[in-house]
Order: structure tokens, then sequence, then C-alpha cells
């Protein structure tokens, strides 16, 4: 069960990235390292037929190419449009990640992305899948937190 | 008069008579420029996605790389008359051919279309029509007098 | 017929992607308006003439189906046409705002997505001339 949610995370990261993003997924031997620490992490929380949060790290520069490939742009653009830009891949990822579990019948609310804790990015939920995704600049990290057991549904 | 467009390489027409193809866009993709006003375009058949990993290679045979192709394919028609604001563009190919589960392990016929699309968005033109992905191979061409573009994958031909 | 169209979304890069898509497109626009939630956004169609609205669903203050809701409600904005761009993935949903006469745009989008969206909807055509004055900033390759 656990890899199936690892998978459905991976699949709507990809999309979203791919899509939004212009960036592609590359296997762990072509990547460089990635540094210990995020540069940023934000997380959105859900409600619905089950309940939780995802936190999305992001690492090795993203940030700021994710942010000039959404707006096209060559110049770096600022930090808050750079945070903007995370914040909105994650309300994507999500958005496109629930149904892909729970069904396209049932009905999530979304909140909106806000900065994660460093030290606490689950705020004490519990962590039910753990995803890490090396593109083309950068890495991310993925952490599904649910308040509720998470169903497999049948697609 | 038909020109083949060969792997990493273009060809540029202002010549109505010309009929502009290239086969065998498995990975690679095909791509069209056409000005219907000036009547100018060309095709492009672009193999790997990003000249970063080889600049040597991308001096050489810029067409290879679509981050060089692209510009060099645009900038030529403008050249030959074409004016950016009309240009058609379209773009086929991207296949994943060797299918191994997941598909091919460097996918680079998606890689190729992410890159083009990335480029496209940055240069401010859409795309007017795409036929991208699967593991068929194509034939594209790019009818010079009306800027038509057809594709032939397994027997089957269709207007783009 | 140039297009007065109000982009209602929280994040402002989703806006600036929007807007560039329709800048780039060749739809006869004219001015674009920006909104980051639904009460912004009834103010800008109060002191402003639009034509059409491209709205997200999940925003704080008020979200786009309360939007949508005040908006059909309302009879000088009833029939504006609103196309909703959004994550949102639930059938469900989805149906519900079909029904109140909204096309509906999933992201991650392409530009061209929004492009047809908008043709569709409206009858335009998207043969005008891009607004390439206005993205010619930065350093652009071709």
């Amino acid at each position: 069960m656990k890899d199936q949610l690892k998978t459905k995370i991976y699949d709507a990261a990809v999309l979203t990235f791919e899509q939004l993003g212009f960036m592609f997924p590359i296997a762990d031997d072509e990547a460089e390292p990635p540094p210990p620490t995020p540069d940023a992490a934000v997380y959105v929380e859900f409600e619905g037929p089950f309940s939780g949060r995802l936190v999305i790290k992001a690492y090795g520069g993203l940030l700021s190419v994710l942010a000039a490939n959404m707006l096209g742009e060559s110049d770096a653009p600022s930090q808050e449009q750079q945070h903007d830009a995370l914040g909105e891949v994650a309300n994507v990822i999500c958005g496109n990640l629930l149904p892909s579990i729970a069904g396209s019948a049932e009905v999530f609310d979304l909140g909106t992305p806000l900065p994660a804790d460093e030290t606490d990015p689950g705020a004490g939920l519990p962590s039910a899948a753990e995803v890490r995704i090396a593109l083309d600049q950068g890495a991310i990290e993925m952490i599904f937190y649910a308040a509720d057991e998470v169903p497999c549904l049948e697609e | 008069m038909k020109h083949v467009i060969g792997v990493a390489d273009m060809k540029i027409s202002g010549n109505p008579d010309d009929i502009l193809v290239t086969y065998a866009l498995g990975s690679c993709l095909g791509i069209t420029v056409y000005d219907p006003v000036a009547k100018v375009g060309g095709m492009a058949h672009v193999m790997l996605p990003l000249s970063t990993g080889d600049p040597n290679k991308a001096a050489a045979k810029p067409m290879m790389f679509v981050d060089t192709a692209l510009p060099r394919l645009f900038i030529s028609c403008y050249k030959a008359g074409a004016i950016k604001q009309r240009m058609i563009v379209k773009v086929a190919g991207g296949a994943a051919p060797l299918d191994t589960g997941r598909g091919d392990y460097f996918e680079i016929g998606k890689r190729n279309f992410i890159v083009l699309r990335k480029m496209l968005w940055k240069n401010g033109v859409l795309l007017k029509g795409h036929d991208v992905g699967g593991k068929q191979s194509r034939t594209m061409t790019l009818n010079m007098s009306n800027g038509e573009v057809t594709l032939k994958s397994q027997g089957v031909r269709t207007r783009l | 017929m140039a297009l007065n169209i109000l982009v209602v979304d929280d994040s402002s890069i989703m806006r600036a992607m929007i807007i560039k898509v329709l800048r780039i497109s060749g739809l006869p626009c004219g001015e674009f308006y920006q909104a980051a939630n639904g009460v912004e956004a009834l103010k800008v169609i109060d002191e402003n003439w639009i034509d059409m609205a491209l709205v997200d669903i999940n925003m704080p203050v008020m979200n786009g189906e309360e939007l949508i809701n005040r908006l059909r409600e309302n009879p000088d904005t009833a029939d504006l046409p609103i196309v909703v761009v959004s994550s949102e993935a639930s059938e469900t949903r989805i149906e519900i705002l079909r029904r109140k006469g909204a096309e509906f745009i999933h992201k991650p989008f392409t530009p061209e997505t929004v492009r047809e969206t908008i043709i569709e909807m409206t009858g335009v055509s998207d043969e005008g001339s891009t607004e390439n004055e206005d993205i010619r900033c930065g350093s652009l390759d071709f």
C-alpha cells in the first residue's frame, strides 16, 4: 500500500513539474547529491474523506529555476516569487494527488500553501509516505502526513 | 521539389513548390514553422534536449539539441522574411520507442518536448499543433505552398 | 472586440502565467485585471468593465466557488463568462461548477489549453497580433 501511495505522489509531482515548471526527473545517479538542508519548505493541508498535509521541500537551487521557468523569464525572480512558485506547485500536486488516492467522486478542501516548520513540518501527524525526486535542476522531497487511515481505492 | 531533412538538420524555404519531409521521428522531435503571409517556413529534426552536457558537439552540430536548434530555426526564418507573430509552430515525435516498463530509461523523447515547451514559453510562442509521445515512429511533411503539415505513422496519414 | 479579462488566484505567479498566455495567444485582449481572492474580485468587477473571469477555487478570504455563487446571484454578472482554472479534480465539484455555467481548465494546464478554451467559449479568433512589445523583456532567444 505504501508503494502505491509513493507512486501516486511521484506521478502527481512529475506531472506538475513537467507541465508547470518545465522540469523533468532524472535518475539518482545522474544527479548531484542534494545538500543537507532545503532552500525552502511549504505545506498544504487538506480535509475530506481523510485529512492531513503534504509537505514539499526544495533543494539545490530549484526554487529560482522553477519560478523563472513558470514565468518564462531569464532574470532571477524575487524571493517572494520563488516561494509563491513552490506554494503553487504544492497546491497543484496535492490537488491532483488526492483524487488519485480517494477516487474522483470524493471532495477535498485544500488550505493555502504555507511555510513548513523546519523542526516539525508534519505538526505531529504520522508520516504515511516520503518521496524524493531529483530533477534536472535541484531536487524535492515530499512527505505525506495523514491524520486518518489512507484508503487504497481501485481507480 | 522534395527536400529530406536528416537527423540534426534543418531546411528553410520560401519556395511554394517545396515539400519538406523528415523520416523516422522516434524520440527525436520534428519541428515545423510557417509564416502564411510571407510563405516562408522551415523544418528541423532534433535529437536531444540540452546542449549543456556537450558544448563541443553543440558548437559543431547545433541542430542536434533542442536548445540550440530552436533559435536557429526561428532566426533563419526571420532572415528569409518570416515575422514571429505570424509563425505557426507544430511539433511531432518525442516517442519512447524502446519501452522498458516505465518508458526508456532517459526518457529522451519526453525531455525533448519539455525543453521545447520551455523555450517556446520563454520566447512567447504557442504551439498550433502537436503529436508527441507514444511508441510509434513518425514521418512529418511540410507543404510550403500552404503550410499544411501531415504526419504518417504505421501506415496512417493525418493532418496536424 | 477586445476582451477585458479578470484573473483571480491567490498565487501571483499563477496570475502572471495566465496573463502571459493570454498576451501571447493572439486572442483580442484589452485590459487585464487581477485579484487574489473573491472579495477583491467582486470589487474589481464592481469598478470596471469585465468581459471574462478566470477563477481559481482554493483561495483564502473568499474562495472561487463562493465568488461564482455571488456573481450568478447578481443580474449584472449572472451571464459573465467564467473559466475555473484549478487543480480541483473532484468530478462532483466540477459538475457543480459547470452547472453554474463555468468552463473548467485543470491545473497543471498547457498554455494551448487556455487559448482553446477561451476560443471555444467566446467564439473569438486567435489570429490577432500578439503583444510582442510586452513580452520582449529580459533576454529572448528568438
